[in-house]
């Protein structure tokens, strides 16, 4: 059994690994293991639905369709340690095909809304947690694809470039590069708020 | 350099835009529905009542209100009676009574909030059951008949405590 600490714990302790874990025991005949991968992987999977700017509901309705994919195909992941990429991939597609209707929508004020507890004013928040109010502005001064990209990539286990690019709408071979020009409009925007 | 920084986007974005609450619970709940397959015969919730009863406080003061609720699931041959109510320490007792020709082993499988999962075993006599000490959280009745009975296993949908 996966304690919640462990889930609950340091991202970069690798939800990919636990996520590994529990599928092999789920395989193996432990049943509450299902929950421990789920547990796992729908945070991860939300934040990579939500780059794509789907509102709530088809956020929701999108990791569902992802986990019932999942339920009926797992047979065909031969390989317990690529079960994250598998429906981190998943997730990413779908979310791409839901998307595209919609491509414009704005989703920030709605995101930050969501998140400001109504009765607190914004610069208490920016008080208390300076540092992610500055992150989360600089971000905010990057392209859609940008910040999509940089989304992707983080929440993603070892994401592969070349199916990136096709879900993403870009040229193949452009993924590396322009994740590299996103990364350094990045610093520029954080050394500005500083300076 | 570059690890950092995703580490810290991770954290940004986990800050800034997080899971809606319950959400892996809400996941849970659609696969477990998903998993029963073929193996186990899914009863149906056939009642559902929620009653608030007065009842004796430890603190000598007012009688604390205590909440009843009362579940029944059946489908048509096999029917189970549940009858949740709060004890102290925030827990629950579970009386159950199935209506069978078999006597069946019942399993309480409970999901708390805080994600741990904790089953209960037990055997109905006379096709009554009780659990004692029963957590908060997301809970399934595993009806199994002993083996050579021939008898389908059963489970009801999840339902809250």
């Amino acid at each position: 059994m996966i304690t919640m600490s462990q889930l609950r714990g340091d991202l970069d302790g690798s939800p990919w690994e636990l996520a590994s874990t529990a599928f092999k025991a789920w395989r193996a005949g432990e049943r509450s293991a299902l929950d421990d991968l789920v547990s796992v992987m729908t945070p991860v999977l939300w934040q990579v639905v939500r780059s794509y700017r789907l509102d709530e509901a088809e956020a929701v309705d999108t990791i569902q369709n992802t986990w019932l994919a999942f339920m009926r195909s797992h047979e065909s992941i031969n390989d317990p340690q690529a079960v994250a990429k598998w429906l981190t991939t998943s997730a990413r597609r779908a979310a791409a095909k839901a998307a595209a209707p919609h491509r414009s929508t704005p989703v920030e004020d709605e995101v930050l809304a969501r998140k400001l507890p109504s009765q607190r004013s914004t610069e208490s928040v920016v008080i208390e947690d300076d540092q992610t109010m500055r992150l989360w502005n600089a971000v905010r001064t990057l392209s859609e694809r940008c910040q999509r990209l940089l989304r992707v990539i983080a929440f993603e286990q070892r994401p592969d470039y070349e199916h990136l690019a096709a879900d993403l709408g870009m040229p193949v071979g452009s993924v590396g590069p322009t994740r590299g020009r996103c990364l350094s409009k990045l610093r520029s925007a954080l050394e500005g708020a500083l300076g | 350099m570059n690890e950092n920084i995703f580490g810290q986007l991770r954290g940004m974005w986990e800050h800034v835009d997080p899971m809606p609450e319950g959400l892996e619970n809400q996941m849970i709940a659609v696969l477990a529905a998903e998993d029963l397959d073929m193996e186990y015969e899914l009863l149906a919730l056939v009642e559902r009542d929620t009653t608030m009863a007065g009842a004796r406080s430890t603190t000598h003061e007012a009688p604390a209100q205590v909440r009843t609720s009362k579940l029944e699931f059946s489908n048509g041959t096999v029917t189970v009676l549940l009858r949740i109510a709060a004890q102290a320490a925030g827990e629950c007792r579970i009386d159950a009574w199935v209506t069978s020709d078999i006597p069946f082993n019942l399993r309480l499988s409970v999901r708390t909030w805080v994600g741990d999962q904790s089953e209960i075993e037990t055997t109905t006599t006379g096709g009554r059951a009780s659990f004692q000490d029963v957590p908060h959280g997301l809970a399934r009745l595993w009806l199994t008949a002993d083996h050579g009975t021939g008898a389908k296993p059963f489970a009801t949908p999840l339902f809250e405590i």
